[in-house]
Order: structure tokens, then C-alpha cells, then sequence
């Protein structure tokens, strides 16, 4: 296992996020997770970056190089590669990501609802990426409910204000 | 206005006659273009084809001009596409690998993992080391050559005033070749399958110009058919796609498998891939030491115009220099046999095609005897009396024919909703009957139909045999040793 597999498994792992690819869901959940821990901040306010980029596809932000790596690292598990268990985090990072992966998980209301995790992480990180990359005012939430309803997230608008809320408790909606 | 792309004219060895307009001639003329000439497209390929020695600026030069005769095949074909839709996408091919790094993806394969591990982690051996982080710093110390592209077209001075003079917006080009936007912005991602695809500009270019400087013909496909057979139409579930009409199946068929031969007889031929052994086993040696390779350090060349003395000249002159200087025994002995074209040997393959109806079989097949190898590396470097350092087991990657057949099954895609980035980069073919795309991997006349459910899985033992020793008498002697202790495995 290559030490972009490494660092990926570890960043999996400390956000609770299962390196599991057989479902769809778990891909996306993959791939929303690591972009909404790309733009975390550290404590000390520094970007917790791995390097992948991002653009916007059918399920919102989506990094063909994170693709690569995720089913590199799924590989690497089922050849029975065991380099991962040999580093750990350095100590603000593993803090950072322990500290937010609450966020990575499915509120209870919704998970009653049958919400997905990948879908609730879509949703997340669509709204941030459309607000970030797309350069829509975050006051206008119409127009970021109009583009995801064009884009086919039309079903996941109900959860729109919960989304919002923990995008501001996660740091990345500005006040 | 239309721009003029007779401005100039290029002579090519695979498109004959390339036109440029006076704007990309503006841009071949910068330093940080003119870079392009000292990066190798293929890496150490040339230390085995000797002529495969083509540089990522006649490439560029080459997808620059594919992208042209494909917008115009379109234009032809029935479909109006603007003029701006035009410059920019030329100009998004003719830049697309301007942040290549020396030697190309050899250097990133060797620099990558390293980076990444510096930059997040410490040895859980030696926990103590975490208190020392006093500098912790959360931007990854890698940068993709995509990436670092996009930085040149946002920073260096000498593209900077060319875009402005003219009117360009560096970061729409790079979204370009990044496929960075969002859909329904603009008119711009509706062509991004010319430059980022199963079938695009890059392989239409380099598969054929590698196949007439290599001289081998794997790479040789039906380039100008193809690139007059796209067109605009709708899947059954209405989606629009670019895709290739019914007659051209045959041709595109040919190219993604002529591209999995090119792969495996210039890529992964065993000798290119043992000088990339040794490559990467030097780079990983200079990293930290005599080679920074740190994304800020390479965004501060960019800015002060010195990204352009960054080349594979520049790499092999520093690795001369380590040479004259360095005490370690082992690199010495590698930098030696590189400058001296002396490749780790191949003393032992195994290879075999596996289907995905059996994964899980094939996958142990694999996993198995790849480890009965790797636990008898230290036995046999006893034996022969040559350190366990100069031993390699290198895995083939198991992709498959396809961007997206290589890593899910079409049908795992079709859920309502269940689409990734990947199937958006499928070679789509009109069916006659009912005008309607389908993925070339779903067409029931495509060889592909087939061959995108299989595999190839294989590993090589390699190794650096010592300057004392008789090269391929030793090569042989310990393939027959590996071969005779390792009789379950089917070996070459």
C-alpha cells in the first residue's frame, strides 16, 4: 500500500467513514467526506488539505483522483496490505477530524426518515461547493435550491435547513 | 470574429501540417511552454525505443490541433459550436500538461506517497516524534501535475501577460482540462469529454505518435476517421452526451484496445519499468535532501519565472552531482546503473487474465502468490549474495480496458440517481435503430462488451545485480532458482 493509501485510510478512519466500496452510497459517502474534511480548519486555522481537487458532476463534487485512491486502497485491503497499520496521525490532524465526525454521520431525524449517509453528505457538500466554487450568495438560498433541483437533488431539498445548520456549526458557512 | 488558426504552421511527424493562431503561438513562446521540450512524454521508454524520445510540447502541440479537427468534425457534422467554445478548448489542450513534472509520471509516482506520509503522519512505533510537530502545516506537500498546472496558469508571469493582453481567464482554461464547473453554467462542459475521456484529444494524440516513434503498431488507430465521427445525442433517459456515430464502433473499439496493448508493450515493457525502479528508488533518496519538491516551494518557482529550469535535464544533472558527492553505497550503486542504462533485471513473471465474474478467486490466486514470493525475497538475497536492497516484486495495476470499466461495472451504475464521474467519460455509440447513445461497454457488437469485465493481474520479480557479477548468467540462474522453489505459481 503507497502512502496516498495510507493517509487516506487513516483520514477514513478518524472521520468514521468505512473504506467500503461494494455500494454506490458508501462511494459517495467517500468522496463528500473527504471534501467536507478538505475544508476543515485546523485549530490553529491552518487547511487540512490531502490534495485532491474537485469538480461538479452528476452527485455534486467528485475528484476522479480520490476515485483512483479509494479503489487503489480497497485493493490494497483485499491483497491483505498492512503498511496503514504502521503510522498513525500526527496529533492536530487526528484531533481535528475525532473532533468533527460527528458531523459525518446522519442526524438521528433524518436517519429515521431512511436517509443514506452519502446522501446526507451530498447534500452537504453540494450546498458548500455551490456557495465556494459556484460563487452563489449563501444568503440566496433559492437560487442554491433552484441549481440542486436542476440537478437532480430535487428529493434531498427537505433536509435543505438541516443541512444549512450544520454546515454553520461545522465552520464553513460564514456568519 | 473568428480567429485565424493558419497564423502558423507547424511540421509533425503524426498530423503532418499543424495551424496556429497568433494567440497560441503567443503561448508556445513562453518559457514555461518552451519547458514542455525538456519534459519526456514516456519517461525512460526512450532507454528501450530509442526514437520514443517525444517531448509533452509537440503532445501538446499535437491535442491542440486534435481538438481543433474534432470541434470542426462536430461543426460539419451539424452541431454550430461557437468560436469562443473553440479557442478555449484549444487552448485548455495545447496547456494541459503544463504542469508535468521531470520525466512525467515517474517522478509523481515516486514523490506522491512520500509527501503525503510526511505531511500527515508519524510512525505509530514512535509516538514521542508527534510532540515535535511544531510546524504543523495542514496543506498537503503534494501537488498533482494537474494542480500545479492550474497554479502556472494562475502565477507565472510570462502566461500571465499573454492572458492579459488578451483577454483570457487562466483559471476558466485550467477548469477546463480539470473538468472544474458547474454544469449548466455555461456552454463549456457540454465538450469536456474532447479533452477528458475514454476517446479524447490526449489518447487520440499520443497513442499513434508513440506507435510511429516507437515503431511498434499497438497505438496505431483510425485518428482521422475519429475524430470526424462525434456528434451530440440523447441516451434513453434523455441525457445528452458527446459520442461517436454507429459506423464509427469499430474504430473506437480498436483504439481502447490498441491502448491496452500500448500500455503493456511500451508502459510496462520490463525494462522501462525497470529504470523506473530505479528512478524512484533515487528521487525518494533527494527528496528532503538535495530535492524539494513541497507545493509551496514549487508555487514560489512558478511565481519568480524559475518553474521553467525544472525539467528532466535539470533532474539527471542533479542526480550527477549526488552521484560525485554521495557516501551511501546503495545509491551510488543505483545512480551508476541509471546513467549507465543498466536496469534492474526481470528474472521472474507471472501473469494472468482474470474474469470479474470470479473476482474473488482470481484475487486470491494473486494475493497468494505474490506473497509466497515476497517472504522468500530475504532466503534468496542470502543465497545470491545480493542485499535485499536491490530486490523488487513490482505489481502490474489491475486496471481493465475502460476509465470506468476499470473500476465498477456499468450495471452497478444504473440505479436511479447512481452515477458517477467516471461514466459521464464512457465512449458512447449512436445506435442506428432508435438514434439514442449507449456506452461502447454496453453494445452488444463491441468486443469491449466482453473484454471490460476482465483483468490482467501480474507481479515481476526484479533486481539490481551488482556490477561484479555476470548480468544475465545471474539473472538467469536466480529466475531458475525462483522458478524451481515456486513451482505452484504459472510462471512465464
Amino acid at each position: 500500500m503507497n502512502g496516498s493509501l495510507v493517509v487516506l485510510y487513516l483520514f477514513l478512519n478518524a472521520l468514521g467513514i468505512p473504506p467500503d466500496i461494494k455500494e454506490f452510497n458508501n462511494r459517495k459517502a467517500i468522496q463528500k467526506a473527504i471534501y467536507l474534511a478538505q475544508r476543515l480548519k485546523l485549530n490553529g486555522g491552518e487547511k487540512l488539505d490531502l490534495g485532491y481537487r474537485f469538480g461538479w458532476y452528476t452527485n455534486g463534487p467528485y475528484s476522479p483522483a480520490l476515485s483512483d485512491d479509494y479503489y487503489g486502497l480497497a485493493e490494497s485491503l483485499r491483497f491483505e496490505e498492512t503498511e496503514h497499520e504502521e503510522k498513525i496521525l500526527k496529533g492536530p490532524f487526528l484531533d481535528r477530524l475525532t473532533e468533527a465526525n460527528r458531523f459525518f454521520k446522519v442526524p438521528v431525524s433524518l436517519e429515521q426518515k431512511g436517509v443514506k449517509l452519502g446522501d446526507w453528505l451530498e447534500l452537504l457538500a453540494s450546498i458548500d461547493y455551490l456557495v465556494t466554487v459556484g460563487h452563489i450568495d449563501q444568503d440566496n438560498s433559492e437560487e442554491i435550491k433552484q441549481i440542486l433541483t436542476k440537478e437532480g437533488k430535487g428529493h434531498l431539498l427537505d433536509h435543505f435547513p438541516e443541512a444549512v445548520r450544520t454546515l454553520k456549526e461545522m465552520g464553513l458557512w460564514e456568519a | 470574429m473568428s480567429t485565424n488558426f493558419n497564423h502558423k504552421r507547424i511540421a509533425d511527424p503524426l498530423h503532418g501540417s499543424i495551424g496556429l493562431s497568433e494567440l497560441e503561438i503567443k503561448i508556445l513562446d513562453t518559457p514555461v511552454f518552451q519547458r514542455l521540450r525538456n519534459i519526456k512524454h514516456l519517461g525512460f521508454a526512450s532507454y528501450v525505443y530509442p526514437s520514443a524520445d517525444y517531448s509533452r510540447f509537440s503532445h501538446s502541440i499535437g491535442v491542440c490541433h486534435i481538438i481543433g479537427k474534432i470541434l470542426d468534425g462536430i461543426g460539419n457534422n451539424g452541431f454550430k459550436v461557437d468560436s469562443e467554445i473553440c479557442k478555449k478548448y484549444r487552448l485548455a489542450g495545447l496547456l494541459h500538461d503544463i504542469g508535468h513534472y521531470p520525466f512525467s509520471h515517474v517522478m509523481e509516482k515516486a514523490i506522491e506517497p512520500i509527501l503525503k506520509v510526511k505531511t500527515f503522519t508519524i510512525d505509530r512505533s514512535n509516538r514521542s516524534q508527534d510532540d515535535q510537530n511544531d510546524n504543523i502545516n495542514g496543506f498537503c506537500h503534494y501537488v498533482s501535475h494537474e494542480n500545479l498546472g492550474a497554479e502556472i496558469l494562475a502565477h507565472d508571469p510570462g502566461l500571465n501577460l499573454v492572458f492579459t493582453k488578451e483577454g483570457i481567464n487562466g483559471s476558466e482554461i485550467s477548469s477546463i482540462f480539470r473538468r472544474q464547473f458547474i454544469k449548466d453554467e455555461k456552454d463549456l462542459p457540454r465538450y469536456a469529454n474532447i479533452i477528458s475521456s475514454d476517446l479524447d484529444a490526449d489518447r487520440l494524440d499520443f497513442l499513434p505518435r508513440t506507435s510511429v516513434l516507437t515503431g511498434l503498431p499497438y497505438g496505431s488507430v483510425d485518428l482521422n476517421y475519429l475524430v470526424n465521427q462525434f456528434v451530440f445525442a440523447k441516451d434513453p433517459e434523455g441525457k445528452e452526451h458527446l459520442c461517436l456515430f454507429s459506423r464509427a464502433m469499430k474504430a473506437a473499439d480498436h483504439l481502447l484496445i490498441s491502448r491496452y496493448y500500448d500500455y503493456h508493450q511500451v508502459a510496462f515493457h520490463k525494462a522501462v519499468i525497470g529504470f523506473e525502479c530505479l528512478f524512484i528508488d533515487i528521487v525518494r533518496h533527494l527528496l528532503g535532501e538535495n530535492l524539494n519538491c513541497d507545493r509551496e516551494y514549487l508555487i514560489g518557482l512558478i511565481k519568480n519565472s524559475e518553474w521553467q529550469n525544472f525539467d528532466d535535464c535539470s533532474m539527471i544533472a542533479l542526480i550527477r552531482e549526488v552521484f560525485k558527492k554521495t557516501n551511501d553505497g546503495f545509491l551510488k550503486r543505483k545512480i551508476y546503473a541509471l546513467l549507465n542504462r543498466i536496469p534492474y533485471s526481470c528474472v521472474a513473471e507471472c501473469e494472468f487474465v482474470g474474469d470479474d465474474q470470479n473476482r474473488d478467486r482470481w484475487e486470491t490466486t494473486f494475493v497468494k502468490e505474490r506473497s509466497q514470493v515476497e517472504e522468500r525475497i530475504e532466503e534468496w538475497s542470502e543465497f545470491f549474495k545480493i542485499d535485499k536492497q536491490l530486490w523488487h516484486v513490482w505489481s502490474k495495476p489491475t486496471e481493465k480496458l475502460t476509465k470506468c470499466g476499470s473500476r465498477f461495472t456499468y450495471e452497478e451504475t444504473q440505479a436511479p440517481g447512481d452515477r458517477e464521474g467516471e461514466v459521464d467519460r464512457l465512449v458512447r455509440i449512436i445506435r442506428k435503430s432508435d438514434g439514442m447513445c449507449r456506452p461502447i461497454i454496453k453494445t452488444e457488437n463491441s468486443l469491449l462488451s466482453l473484454l471490460s469485465n476482465c483483468r490482467v493481474y501480474g507481479f515481476r520479480v526484479y533486481v539490481l545485480i551488482p556490477e561484479n557479477m555476470d548480468r544475465l548468467q545471474t539473472a538467469r540462474k536466480i529466475g531458475e532458482k525462483i522458478r524451481n522453489d515456486v513451482k505452484s505459481i504459472y510462471w512465464l
